[in-house]
Order: structure tokens, then C-alpha cells, then sequence
């Protein structure tokens, strides 16, 4: 975990660069989670639908909704693979994306069928994922998405 | 930013107007107070805040997050369903002069609370010292009188909103005098309109109207015409419950009857629209729309560009509206109740569906 601005970044992990999601890939499995930047920038999270559980997803297929006081946008998935796990203290209490994005906020967990070729979509390397943050922190800032 | 675990930490619990003030939560996002962002991305600069008190506002109303027969503390209710944080009203003004560029309006809600003429006043002071925003007050009338309303004017306020919210006298009763610990009379609210629009004079003044309160729609439609009449805004909102508050198992009114009541509000507007236009079955309820042959392409076309279902509310500084409220009626995962943006075309298309206005158009 590294600290960017005001953000503790883990490096260790993959990221979707688009619709930033962390992913932690442990042989054939992937968790996923919502990036620190992106948790912030939405504000509180509301309500968090997922009829996802033991459906296949093609990488992009939206799997759920997530919704925030000022925003709702579809979840999308990072790579193609059957939800195996979905986090149901998330969809009981939402907050815990704001509060701990990258534990406790969770959302599901992947079985993955083309990981060998989508993964190499994903941001991954300490020097790519600081680039990349440090690139889309400046981008939601100059949106005015960023509390100063 | 403000924290979300600690919105209201207990040592905040006594720091209330005039040095703090709520905020709504996208006027705190305008003023960079709070990150956020909305679903589509769009200008906003209408800052709305209200007035902070340790006993609250000691009104009741069956429909309002911050009735004081609501569970929970006052400190700890949300109104219009989302949170208000609660912020230092110099840190407010200062940034309403870094982020001056893209202000639009300013809107200090009121609350019914003996201190609440002096803390608008304060609060009203510090801001044309330092900005040039244009400063709307929704008022408290029980709290008011001719000289309090005549202070806000010489002080630079512009635009006077009168919360009535039940649009008919029966219903301001049922949910706003007869209630637990009620006491706002309808002759009151209607006293302050009245010398409000005296003293502001024409265009200056709105009063907002909550559909979806029991009204009928006749209920609405007249108090629409009496108040374009005698040149004062309507303002539309769509009932939303407040989980917990008494009303917040409700029903909203549904999306059919709210398009029809946004496009016939625009077209007394925009068209002088008569009350002989409009037919009502023994309930009240609008059964008939008659529009003049060679006025019904003006009004589709008006309808295409979707001008009538955008929210309405006091004008910034090039007239266009400022206070925009985005998602004050609605949740962010429903369809917008109304718009802070001019729809697209395809929310056009959407909201033709839901008017289904072949069922009452010259019938």
C-alpha cells in the first residue's frame, strides 16, 4: 500500500483503468473492488443491486447497479468469468465501499474464462498503477469531482 | 472533505447558526466542500443552505425529514432524504467567492425557530459583502412580518420563495396545523405571500407546491392560476417520503399525473393557458387539456426541447434558472423527476410515454 495525495493505493493489485475496479487474481479467481478514487468521488453509497450470483459475465457486461446520493452507474465486469461470490454485507450496508474499499467493501468475487488474454487490459506493476492513479486523480480534479 | 463517518461528530452538536450552517450535499460537491459527482455531468451552481439549531425546527409537518415527532435527533436527520453536512458559514462565503465563476444562486432555507429572522440576516450580510451571487431566502413565515421581509429586500435579497407545499387549505391542515406539535396556519403562510410580493414586487416571489400531498389535481391547477394571476412563481416538487417521517409510507404521485401537472404549469405560463382549457371529473382529477388548433405545434415543439419538465426555480444571474436541485424529488437510480439539464431526446421520447397525453388532449 503506497500513498498518493491523500489516497493509500494498493499496488499490488490489478486495476480497470476504465471503470476502476481493483481485482485480486489468485489463480483462476478474481476479486473486485472499487478503487479509492472512485469510492471518494461518488459520495456515500445508497444501494448496491447485484442479480449476479452464478451468472456468467463477458468482460464489460454490466452485473449490477451501484448507487450513491448524486449518482448511479452500472457495474461492469473487469473481466469475463461467473460471479461465484457476491458480498452481501455490501448490498446490506453499502458504506462499507466508502469506508473500506479495499477490504470489508468488496463486491464479488469471479471465476475467470479468458483471464490469459483480458488481463493484459489491466493495470498492474507499482510505476503503471502510481501513473495511472496520479493521471486519473488530476482528470477528477479538474472535473471538480475532488473536495479541496 | 468531510468524512462520512463523522458528519455530525458529537462535539458539532452545538454549532448552529449563524456560524454554522447544513448544506445540501450538492452544494457542498459545487463548493468542493465534499467529492462527488453526478450521473451526467453538467453545470451546477445553485447553493442551498439552511439554517442550523440545536431543538430543530420546531414545526411538524407529516412529509418533512426534519418534523420534530421524526425518530431520531434532530442533528441526525436528513432532509429531502440525503444528508446535509454541516459546515462554518464563513468557510461557505469564502468559497462562494473562489468558486464565483460558476454560482448561479445562493438559497437560505429558513427553518420555523425564533432565531432564525436575526441568523438570516447575519448569514444575508456576509454574503453581499463578499459576493455577487444572487441571494434567494425560502422563508419561514411564522417567523415573519412586513419590517423582517422589507430588512431581506434593503439588503439585497432578491427573490423571496414561500414554502407552502399543500397547495389547498384542507390538506396544509392535515399535514402541516393538525398534526403532533403543529401550529402553521394556512392564513399565515398566504399573510406572508401576500406582503412578500408587495414588497418584492412582480416575478419576485414563488411559492412551492408539493404534488402528490392528497391534493387533487384541480387543487393545483387552481393555485397555479392565482398565483400566475398575481405574479408569483410556482415552484414544482414532486412528494417524496422521508423514511420514518409520519407520511413515509406514501405513495408519490405517479409519473403520469406529475408530467401532466409540470407541462400544464408551463403552458398557464408560457401560453395563458385558461382554467376553461382544463375539465375535472367530480374528484378533481384533470380529465381534459383543450389547446387551440394552431397553438398545439407550438406547444409539441415545446415539448420536444423538453423546456417544461426541467426544474424550476430562481434565475441566476443571466436569467436562466439557477437552483437546480438535482435529485431533490428523486433518487439518482430513478427516471428524473425533473430536470437540471434540458433533456435529450431520448428523455423526451420517455417522458411522452409517461404523459400518454393523447388521453386527455382535446377530449
Amino acid at each position: 500500500m503506497i500513498k498518493i495525495d491523500k489516497y493509500d493505493v494498493d499496488t499490488s493489485l490489478f486495476y480497470d483503468a476504465n471503470e476502476h475496479y481493483w481485482v485480486k487474481i489468485e489463480g483462476n479467481v478474481a476479486k473486485v473492488g472499487m478503487s479509492p478514487l472512485i469510492q471518494e468521488t461518488s459520495g456515500a453509497f445508497v444501494a448496491v443491486q447485484m442479480n449476479a450470483l452464478g451468472k456468467e459475465f463477458s468482460k464489460g457486461e454490466g452485473f449490477g447497479t451501484i448507487e450513491a446520493e448524486k449518482h448511479v452507474g452500472p457495474l461492469k465486469a473487469p473481466l469475463s468469468g461467473k460471479i461465484t461470490k457476491v458480498n452481501q454485507e455490501v448490498i446490506e450496508n453499502p458504506r462499507l465501499i466508502n469506508y473500506d474499499a479495499y477490504g470489508d467493501g468488496w463486491l464479488v468475487e469471479m471465476e475467470l474464462t479468458n483471464a490469459e488474454n483480458e488481463v493484459l487490459d489491466l493495470i498492474i506493476g507499482e510505476d503503471k498503477v502510481v501513473e495511472w492513479f496520479k493521471s486519473e486523480l488530476k482528470k477528477f480534479e479538474d472535473k471538480g469531482w475532488i473536495a479541496q | 472533505m468531510i468524512p462520512l463517518e463523522t458528519i455530525v461528530p458529537e462535539d458539532e452538536k452545538k454549532k448552529m447558526s449563524p456560524d454554522f450552517v447544513r448544506i445540501s450535499a450538492a452544494s457542498a460537491m459545487a463548493l468542493r466542500m465534499r467529492s462527488g459527482r453526478f450521473t451526467r455531468d453538467f453545470d451546477f451552481g445553485g447553493i442551498n443552505i439552511l439554517l442550523n439549531y440545536d431543538n430543530g425546527c420546531l414545526a411538524d409537518c407529516g412529509y418533512c425529514g426534519l418534523a420534530r415527532t421524526r425518530p431520531g435527533d434532530y442533528e441526525d436527520k436528513s432532509f429531502i432524504r440525503v444528508e446535509w453536512p454541516l459546515v462554518d458559514t464563513d468557510e461557505v462565503v469564502d468559497r462562494m467567492t473562489t468558486y464565483a465563476e460558476n454560482m448561479t444562486r445562493l438559497c437560505i432555507s429558513q427553518v420555523t425557530h425564533p432565531k432564525s429572522h436575526a441568523d438570516t440576516i447575519e448569514i444575508t450580510k456576509k454574503l453581499v459583502a463578499k459576493t455577487d451571487t444572487p441571494i434567494s431566502i425560502l422563508c419561514a413565515p411564522p417567523v415573519l412580518n412586513r419590517e423582517k421581509l422589507q430588512e431581506y429586500k434593503d439588503l439585497g435579497v432578491d427573490m423571496i420563495g414561500v414554502g407552502l407545499d399543500g397547495v389547498s387549505e384542507a390538506i396544509f391542515k392535515q399535514h402541516r396545523t393538525d398534526v403532533p406539535n403543529g401550529s402553521l396556519k394556512w392564513s399565515n403562510y398566504w399573510d406572508i405571500i401576500n406582503l412578500s410580493r408587495e414588497i418584492f414586487g412582480e416575478w419576485k416571489v414563488n411559492v412551492h407546491t408539493v404534488v402528490g400531498l392528497g391534493e387533487s389535481d384541480k387543487d393545483m391547477m387552481d393555485v397555479f392560476f392565482h398565483l400566475f394571476d398575481n405574479q408569483i412563481f410556482p415552484y414544482l416538487f414532486s412528494f417524496n417520503p422521508e423514511p420514518d417521517s409520519r407520511m413515509g409510507d406514501w405513495e408519490r404521485a405517479d409519473i403520469k399525473r406529475w408530467r401532466r401537472i409540470q407541462l400544464i404549469k408551463h403552458l398557464i405560463e408560457k401560453y395563458d393557458l385558461k382554467p376553461e382549457a382544463l375539465a375535472y371529473d367530480a374528484d378533481g382529477n384533470l380529465t381534459s387539456l383543450k389547446v387551440d388548433e394552431g397553438k398545439i405545434n407550438e406547444v409539441i415543439e415545446h415539448l420536444d426541447k423538453g423546456i417544461p419538465f426541467m426544474t424550476d426555480g430562481c434565475p441566476g444571474p443571466d436569467g436562466e434558472v439557477g437552483c437546480t436541485r438535482p435529485y431533490g424529488s428523486y433518487k439518482p437510480s430513478e427516471q428524473y423527476r425533473d430536470f437540471p439539464f434540458q433533456p435529450s431526446s431520448n428523455d423526451v421520447v420517455q417522458i411522452k410515454k409517461e404523459l400518454e397525453l393523447e388521453e386527455i388532449m382535446n377530449k
